[in-house]
């Protein structure tokens, strides 16, 4: 017998269930995932999710649980990204452009600036700050999901939120 | 920021989600899935022979922080149950890599690079006793042909709770693996000819009781850094190395200045496994980097002119500059008790702050990471 990390034990109809479980969970979460990544920074977001979710596989226990097992996405996402990202070599092959859905073209172009130059700003934040503001901003998370997806405490959330609002600000002032 | 100018700032951050909405997965996302798990469960399967109690717990979590929790009925890799160190199917001679001691018995822990299906080498090893032999296989990375990977095959051995081990080949560009443990202390691996295209073997297998591997730097024959691999963060932060915690309530491993060295009398760096806690004397409130990242520069914090970084133990030097101006260049100090490295400038203005790059360099003076100290703080 063998028995993994989280104390499951393999077993012929569990491992059935757990199957269908994840195949489920695949197709209802991986492109909010790879969104995920993207707005994190990854280099190559969709490789991020593929990992995320390989080693969800590996995670009977997290798998019975679909919301332990979003959680458990997320924080991967969030651990992976920020292991993979280089400084200075970050390679967007997604690059963010804007959605059409303002009804002035003036409007838009505006929009769309000001969506650039934030997004360019979250580019140099570090990994942290970036982090705190898609998760709070971008992902709408609760201070709870939000401690959970970054590995922190939830008391500190608010000042990581905080830091990172104020260094936003400061590099939009410096653009 | 007034509150204004925040509420400005909040709107506009929402806005801009929008900009990724067009990010989307492949078509073929679930197909690609489906390959990986093939690959991943072959790296994690381990083969079994006639295992006694003591062994059976060992179990590979290369590539992974878990253990598949699939048992024999999933099959080994290849060969159905086939001896990987069947001549026929060996690509060198098998090397016993090193001797140790599971419960109490005299065990040689041997490995060889076998092909059992032809579809490439697998870096495979066993534990052979008196009573019990166990072992299992490792496939190459599929990044291995990547120049930026030294590390061809790797991976993490768990026995019973009671060892921790690592096991890798490197391919033929690196010289030295240098494996620096949890508490500071460094060795040098002993490479074994792998008999493939000049991959060499090493392992080296430890009581989970004492200071377990916690990085492996690679290096060709200059001495410039091949690959470093963060080992936490390559097996899973939780359960690789025990929670000792520089900001919590488990103990620091590590403190720099290394006491009595006549290093800064002025900061402190109280160093965990994954953390650091950044303290001084007026002026500097404690700040902790609660989350050292897997590069080179694990962290770093500001206060005022000063800059404290927190360095992987493959970074030499540290170059301050900005623009083509270098403004400081030092070699990095060691800590005591953890395997981290720190470095501290004075006198950065915040004018010189916002052009300034952090630069980390290996011996050779190959940039190894960077990092801009234009933000408030690193993560």
């Amino acid at each position: 017998m063998l028995v993994g990390e989280d104390g499951a034990v393999a077993a012929g109809a569990d491992s059935s269930d757990a199957e269908s479980t994840y195949r489920e969970i695949f197709h209802g979460h991986f492109s909010a995932m790879v969104r995920l990544a993207a707005m994190l920074g990854a280099d190559d977001p969709e490789d991020v999710a593929q990992e995320a979710f390989v080693r969800l596989h590996g995670r009977s226990r997290t798998l019975r649980d679909p919301h332990a097992s979003i959680g458990y996405l997320r924080t991967t996402v969030v651990n992976l990204t920020r292991s993979r990202l280089r400084h200075l070599a970050v390679v967007r092959r997604q690059r963010p452009d804007g959605a059409s859905d303002v009804a002035s073209p003036e409007h838009e172009v505006v929009r769309r600036e000001r969506a650039g130059e934030l997004t360019a700003a979250m580019a140099h934040l570090s990994s942290r700050h970036r982090e705190a503001l898609v998760l709070r901003y971008w992902l709408d998370l609760t201070e709870a999901e939000m401690a959970d997806a970054m590995g922190i405490s939830r008391g500190t959330v608010k000042s990581h939120v905080s830091r990172a609002l104020d260094a936003l600000s400061g590099l939009l002032e410096e653009t | 920021m007034s509150s204004a100018r925040l509420d400005r700032l909040e709107r506009d951050l929402r806005a801009a989600r929008t900009s990724y909405d067009r990010v989307t997965a492949s078509a073929d996302a679930w197909q690609q899935n489906q390959h990986r798990l093939a690959a991943t469960r072959g790296r994690r399967n381990r083969w079994w022979l006639g295992t006694a109690a003591a062994l059976v717990a060992v179990a590979l979590v290369g590539g992974a922080a878990t253990l598949s929790g699939r048992g024999p009925a999933s099959g080994p890799p290849a060969g159905g149950g086939d001896d990987p160190f069947s001549t026929q199917y060996l690509l060198g001679e098998p090397v016993e890599l090193e001797r140790v001691t599971i419960d109490g018995e005299p065990t040689v822990h041997e490995a060889a690079l076998s092909d059992m299906t032809g579809q490439g080498p697998n870096l495979c090893d066993r534990f052979v006793s008196a009573s019990s032999e166990a072992g299992g296989c490792t496939t190459r990375e599929s990044t291995a042909d990547d120049p930026k990977v030294a590390f061809d095959w790797l991976s993490g051995t768990e026995g019973g709770g009671d060892i921790r081990g690592v096991l890798a080949g490197v391919d033929s560009r690196a010289a030295a693996v240098r494996i620096w443990m949890s508490n500071g202390n460094a060795t040098a691996a002993r490479l074994h000819p792998g008999g493939w295209d000049g991959t060499r073997l090493f392992a080296l297998t430890v009581p989970a009781s004492g200071p377990r591997p916690q990085r492996l730097v690679a290096t060709g024959r200059d001495g410039n850094v091949l690959q470093a691999v963060d080992l936490p963060a390559r097996f899973g932060d939780a359960g690789w190395l025990p929670a000792r915690s520089a900001c919590g309530d488990a103990d620091a491993t590590g403190v720099w200045p290394i006491p009595g060295s006549g290093g800064p009398q002025d900061v402190t760096v109280e160093l965990g496994t994954s953390d650091a806690l950044v303290t001084g004397d007026a002026g500097i409130t404690p700040v902790c980097l609660d989350r050292l990242s897997s590069s080179a520069i694990a962290g770093w914090t500001g206060f005022g002119d000063l800059v404290v970084a927190v360095l992987a133990p493959e970074s030499d030097l540290v170059r301050v500059v900005a623009g083509d101006r270098t403004l400081e260049e030092r070699v990095v100090a060691p800590a005591q008790g953890s395997p981290w490295r720190v470095f501290v400038i004075r006198g950065l203005s915040p004018d010189v702050r916002a052009k300034a790059e952090l630069v980390a360099l290996d011996v050779q003076g190959n940039e190894l990471d960077r990092e801009f100290l234009s933000q408030a703080a690193s993560p």
